[in-house]
């Protein structure tokens, strides 16, 4: 059922069927409507002769009368009496003058049913009076008795005519809708495609259609429907029209509305969209005009504003006032460029800047120094700042220092009892504890050394033109040995050509170098470590990945962090410092380090500008 | 018998390498400033000195100035500071050699007979023999495919042999790793792109005291592999 709307001949037989449904109900809502106005459908009796239809056709013989009505002799012609003989006709007609003297006749006293009278005035501007009558038993074969017929029969079938309309009116619909699901497809495929139809402005094809539709509309209100079969073929053809219009308009908005961004694709946007830019453009000059510029120029279309429309003008007293003002207003302008320039200095860090207020007066004034003031204390702060940094690098360095001394003591004290015969079994245990412990405080004082240096760029760098696939594969043959005895296995894939960066070598191995011993140290065994380098958006990266043995239940924020290990346990070796020392080594250098974690998936990423 | 000064300010420190270096066959004598280290060179035979840079009085730095006035014999200094600038100052002013602290006290057993071993039995005038290259302590004799530090054998793999002497031909120069793959492989690295660096670190494993801190297979890193050049 839906591939099948997708097919043209499966929509070619719908769409011929809803105009078939559309004319049928044309049709009948025509029937209906000439029912409901003989009162059929209000209820009380119906009557055939006081049907509309009826109605319209003695109205059509009266008329006829009227025309034919011989003025001057106040007789009709004999063509009349030809036409409405008895034999011919069941209409009758008399025609009184004003005071009620039968002037023409044919009326024999049969018994009639419908009467209709309607006066009008003849050239010699006397009054008259026609009667219309039906007879009653129709014995003459004309128009009133095929209109009592139809009539009788549209009576008769009152019920079935007004549930056609319905069942039409219904059928339309469905298949309207079933359409509407098919419009834009395509058999096949599920994307919805726009045809031709579709891609006409939207506004301008709606407008058109609902032109189109307003057509028969006016047409019918128009147009005075004599002819009862010709009001049928009228409704007919203006249902099958209206209903195509109102089909294709429906198609077409589903696939607009679904194909989204349908208002693009319209007369209207390319109208604003055309103005946007010169708009835009002159908004970009005037907003880069300076400050004085731009004042002036709304100062000046102020006053031919006023020029133009004030009316009531004292000459010079208006040139004057007109003048303070524009020079208060280009005042103002000058200094506030002054202040507007110190507050950006200011944003781009030069705290130094001060600005001159001596020559500024009131607000101006104290506005100025209140930035130099502000600028004053930023500028002591930033400075405090760098000292006490610089302090803390420098105490942490010299503790650290300090620290080595002892710790070179208590390593080879370790080292000597190691050697000795120490006899309680126990004893050694407690040996092999103190040694890898300060093995582990050596390693933590030269991390906490190499962390605080980094972080604070007190590390001289130097940028040379450097191979990312170079250092990748010299790391990767550094660890090959002790990923191997990790129980990992290294997986190489490199960018093809040389990836050229600007890098201090040094500096970046020891980045990847603290990847690498993490990898080792974290990785779970038996699984693949990947080294590869990759090219995106100009930067030449470095990806290292490795599955983590320890589940990471941290952001890789977090894991960047000092102090911050990937077990949450502690109890392996590793200061915790070392993803913290790699990220602001690379930053020193001007790259850019990140981690993301999968899972248990490790991805450390480097990437600095290809050269 | 060698004589090994060791001048530290920390009796321990000294203590723990007079433990050792006796252990090792060395005659030890301890200083614990530059002033006592000077009048101890002065008095007695002393064939290497392991001098602290930190120290109250004189330090170690004037005290190896002093030194090198009279006597070239090796020096290797101890020190707190691992900063670059150190380094670079210490071998400037004569050191031989440095040990940073907290040091390994094998590797300071393996420094000091690798220095007195070049000191003692190699000296500075031993004629080397042409068709051998030689840096440092560093020997490659290609008539018998034979290598050796400081007097010692190194076993050497063939793959590894050809490296170092590729390297050992042009000293002080940088040489890719895929140079190194091509001329000694003899065919294009394809896929093989950390052979040469595997092979690098082994070879450091086998001539270097301390792989991470090599004397001569130098690591430049982004670029190559380098010997550096000493006399």
């Amino acid at each position: 059922m839906k591939n099948a709307a997708k097919k043209t001949w499966v929509k070619v037989m719908c769409a011929f069927f809803a105009l078939l449904f559309a004319a049928l109900a044309g049709v009948s809502a025509g029937a209906v409507m000439n029912l409901a106005v003989g009162g059929v459908y209000s209820g009380g009796d119906y009557d055939t002769f006081e049907s509309s239809m009826m109605q319209d056709r003695m109205n059509f013989d009266i008329g006829n009368v009227e025309a034919n009505f011989d003025l001057g002799t106040g007789t009709a012609n004999s063509s009349l009496y030809q036409q409405y003989s008895s034999v011919n006709s069941n209409f009758y007609y008399t025609v009184k003058d004003a005071s009620g003297n039968v002037v023409m006749k044919n009326y024999n006293g049969d018994t009639s049913r419908a009467h209709l009278t309607r006066s009008f005035y003849a050239g010699n501007n006397t009054a008259y009076t026609i009667d219309g009558y039906v007879r009653r038993n129709l014995t003459a074969n004309d128009g009133y008795r095929s209109i009592a017929a139809e009539a009788e029969w549209m009576y008769a079938a009152k019920g079935w005519i007004f549930a056609t309309m319905c069942i039409s009116i219904v059928m339309y619909f469905a298949l309207l809708v079933y359409l509407c699901y098919g419009a834009g497809r395509r058999d096949g495929t599920d994307v919805i495609a726009a045809s031709w139809l579709d891609k006409i402005p939207c506004d301008l094809y709606t407008a058109a259609l609902l032109l189109l539709m307003y057509f028969p509309l006016a047409a019918g209100a128009s147009n005075n429907m004599d002819e009862s079969s010709l009001l049928y073929v009228f409704m007919g053809c203006a249902g099958a029209g209206e209903g195509l219009l109102f089909l294709l308009l429906c198609m077409t908005w589903k696939v607009r509305f679904r194909l989204k961004k349908w208002w693009r694709n319209s007369v209207v946007f390319y109208v604003i969209h055309w103005f946007k830019k010169p708009v835009c453009s002159l908004g970009r000059l005037i907003k880069s005009l300076p400050l004085i510029w731009k004042t002036a120029l709304i100062v000046l279309a102020a006053l031919i504003l006023q020029l133009i429309t004030y009316e009531d003008r004292n000459g010079f007293m208006w040139f004057l006032v007109n003048a303070a003002i524009a020079l208060a207003v280009l005042y103002g302008a000058v200094y506030a460029r002054k202040l507007r320039e110190a507050a950006s200095a200011m944003a781009e860090g030069h705290f130094e800047h001060k600005i001159d207020t001596s020559k500024m007066h009131w607000e101006f004034k104290t506005h100025g120094d209140d930035l130099n003031r502000i600028g004053d204390g930023i500028a002591l702060a930033v400075e405090e700042r760098i000292k006490s940094e610089h302090m803390k690098t420098e105490l942490i360095t010299n503790v650290s220092h300090d620290i080595k001394t002892p710790l070179t003591s208590i390593i080879n004290y370790v080292d000597l009892l190691k050697s000795e015969d120490v006899q309680p079994e126990k004893a050694k245990e407690y040996i092999d504890v103190l040694d890898r412990q300060s093995q582990r405080l050596r390693k933590l004082t030269e991390d906490v050394i190499e962390a605080s240096k980094a972080s604070t760029g007190n590390i001289p760098v130097e940028l040379e033109k450097e191979d990312m696939n170079v250092l990748l594969s010299q790391t990767a043959g550094e660890y090959e040995d002790k990923l191997r005895e990790a129980g990992l296995e290294p997986v190489m894939s490199l960018q093809d050509g040389a990836l050229n960066i600007m890098a201090d070598g040094r500096l970046l191995w020891r980045v990847f170098d603290n990847i690498m011993s993490n990898a080792v140290k974290y990785a779970l065994r038996g699984t693949r470590v990947y080294i590869s380098s990759e090219m995106e958006n100009g930067r030449a990266a470095a990806v290292f990945r490795n599955i983590s043995a320890s589940p990471l239940n941290i952001s890789a924020d977090e894991l960047m962090e000092r102090f911050v290990r990937g077990d949450a346990s502690r109890n392996t070796q590793g200061s915790g410092l070392g993803l913290s020392i790699a990220e602001s080594l690379v930053k020193l250098q001007g790259g850019e380090f990140s981690i993301e974690i999968d899972g248990d998936l490790f991805k450390a990423k480097v990437s600095f500008p290809n050269i | 018998m060698y004589n090994v000064l060791v001048c530290d300010d920390e009796t321990d420190i000294v203590s723990a390498l007079k433990i050792y270096l006796s252990g090792a066959g060395y005659g030890v004598l301890e200083a614990h400033n530059g002033a006592e280290a000077l009048k101890l060179m002065a008095s007695e035979e002393v064939h290497l000195v392991l001098l602290d840079i930190m120290m109250p009085g004189m330090d170690g730095i004037a005290a190896m100035a002093k030194i090198r006035e009279t006597s070239n014999v090796p020096v290797i200094l101890l020190t707190a500071k691992s900063e670059d600038t150190d380094k670079v100052l210490g071998l400037n002013v004569g050191a031989d050699d440095y040990i940073t602290k907290p040091f390994n006290p094998a590797e300071v057993l393996a420094r000091v007979k690798s220095q007195l071993r070049r000191y003692m039995q190699l000296g500075c005038g031993t004629p080397v023999v042409p068709a051998n290259l030689c840096i440092g302590g560093l020997e490659l004799d290609d008539a018998s495919k034979s290598v050796s530090v400081d007097g010692e054998d190194v076993w050497l793999t063939p793959r590894e042999y050809d490296i170092l002497k590729l390297l050992m031909q042009s000293p002080g120069t940088v040489i890719s790793p895929k140079d190194i793959y091509k001329r000694v492989w003899r065919e294009e690295p394809i896929g093989a792109e950390n052979a040469v660096a595997v092979h690098i670190r082994h070879i450091r494993e086998k001539i270097e005291i301390n792989p991470a801190e090599p004397r001569y297979l130098k690591v430049v890193w982004g670029k190559g592999y380098k010997m550096e050049a000493i006399k």
